[in-house]
């Protein structure tokens, strides 16, 4: 039976400057369940740790039993965790304005007399907005670094690839945009009986958004600050899911901290009266380990079993916590003389 | 409303694990916070089934508790 060759509890040790963890995976698979049991496992090592969802499919209130929306919330019961579900609704408000002020500033710059609104309409309405505004709040928060570890609970689809990936995007694009920009501004010049200089607004932004995305590159793909983890079962969707994303993560220079891998029933359990429900479901998890095994392999941090009743509320995620963190590596991840099912059951 | 990935009542009359009981109580538990809220809006609940659904036999299988 393969073994955890690293598991989390040491992978994380080896790496004490990681600073952003960022969880992902296929819907319903625990990501976020999994990011919370790590950010308490982070904090009870004594580090201030801000536990924040840019899922616009929030569940951290629900899971934590503390209304952490929009606002940092200290958890009760762990020292050192702060959670926080970000808004977009204030961000995609406030961009709004923004884009409003700049595109009336180029429609006067360009001597066009149409309203700005229809502009704002089309900027806003669509759904990428909503994304790059959820990207934009998760950078300020990587940026503010008012605390030692950020965990972030993501998107559960390619959104989490794409926020990150847009940092590289948007640096082509704004570079264009500058482009075109400075030739036009030269043309202004030109044209204008002061030839004075005039201070651009549209400009400035375009700089200082390049730069934030730069910066973010940076941090993002420092392996020594930022590791991607993906949560899984043991089953064919959600596996075909993170091999995908393990690769565009690759592509994009994004590291990768490893597979967790969730709700696996300990084959040691089963006897032979057991229900052949049991007994196929546990045959059919087996099957999916090989390939987790034969494609994650070294990457692969945790083996974590089926609980009896889901996980809600901080006391059973200090069980997940422990339970990710219990294994040294040194004995198999499934099956053996603890076996996890049986501690879960207990 | 389909509820998906319920446990299947039968099994507790059957060899199972204590901690997959103790799922069932819980699923019972939500599941009555579903009928609750959703009431007649709920159209099909789909059993957990014994392996993964992939391929069209297990589609045809899934699609068969639904429209039963």
């Amino acid at each position: 039976m393969p073994q955890t060759t690293m598991p989390m509890g040491r992978h994380l040790a080896e790496h004490p400057a990681l600073k952003y963890l960022f969880f992902g995976g296929k819907g319903g698979v625990g990501k976020t369940v999994f990011a919370a049991a790590v950010a308490i496992g982070l904090a009870r090592q004594g580090r201030r740790v801000l536990l924040a969802s840019t899922n616009p499919v929030h569940s951290l209130t629900n899971l934590l039993g503390q209304d952490v929306l929009g606002k940092h919330v200290a958890i009760e019961g762990v020292p050192n965790l702060w959670a926080y579900e970000i808004e977009t609704k204030q961000t995609i408000e406030r961009s709004k304005l923004q884009i409003r002020e700049k595109i009336r500033w180029f429609l006067k710059f360009a001597d066009i007399t149409t309203k700005a609104d229809e502009f704002v309409e089309t900027a806003t309405m669509n759904p990428a907005f909503e994304e790059s505004a959820m990207f934009e709040n998760m950078i300020d928060l990587m940026f503010e670094n008012a605390y030692d570890v950020y965990v972030f609970d993501t998107a559960p689809t390619a959104n989490a690839r794409r926020l990150l990936g847009m940092s590289k995007v948007y640096a082509l694009w704004v570079n264009k945009m500058m482009k075109s920009r400075e030739e036009a501004r030269t043309l202004r010049e030109m044209l204008s009986f002061t030839k004075k200089k005039e201070a651009d607004p549209l400009m400035e932004y375009l700089v200082s958004f390049r730069d934030r995305m730069e910066h973010a590159r940076v941090l993002l793909t420092d392996p020594k600050l930022t590791a991607f983890y993906f949560v899984t079962l043991a089953e064919a969707l959600p596996i075909a899911v993170v091999t995908r994303f393990i690769q565009w993560f690759k592509d994009f220079g994004i590291p990768v901290g490893g597979v967790l891998v969730n709700m696996v029933i300990d084959p040691a359990s089963l006897s032979p009266e057991s229900a052949d429900f049991v007994k196929n479901r546990v045959a059919m998890q087996q099957e999916h380990m090989k390939t987790i095994w034969r494609e994650f392999d070294d990457n692969v941090r945790a083996i974590v079993p089926l609980f009896e009743t889901e996980i809600r509320g901080v006391p059973m995620l200090q069980r997940l916590c422990d339970a990710i963190f219990a294994a040294d590596g040194a004995r198999p991840a499934s099956a053996g003389a603890t076996s996890p099912i049986a501690a879960a059951a207990a | 409303y389909v509820v998906n990935r319920v446990i299947p009542h039968e099994l507790l009359g059957q060899n199972i694990p204590e901690y997959l009981r103790r799922r069932i109580a819980m699923q019972d538990q939500n599941l009555e916070g579903v009928r609750a809220s959703l009431g007649d809006q709920v159209l099909a609940r789909v059993p957990e089934m014994e392996r993964d659904v992939t391929g069209l036999p297990m589609i045809e299988k899934l699609a068969e508790t639904m429209f039963a």
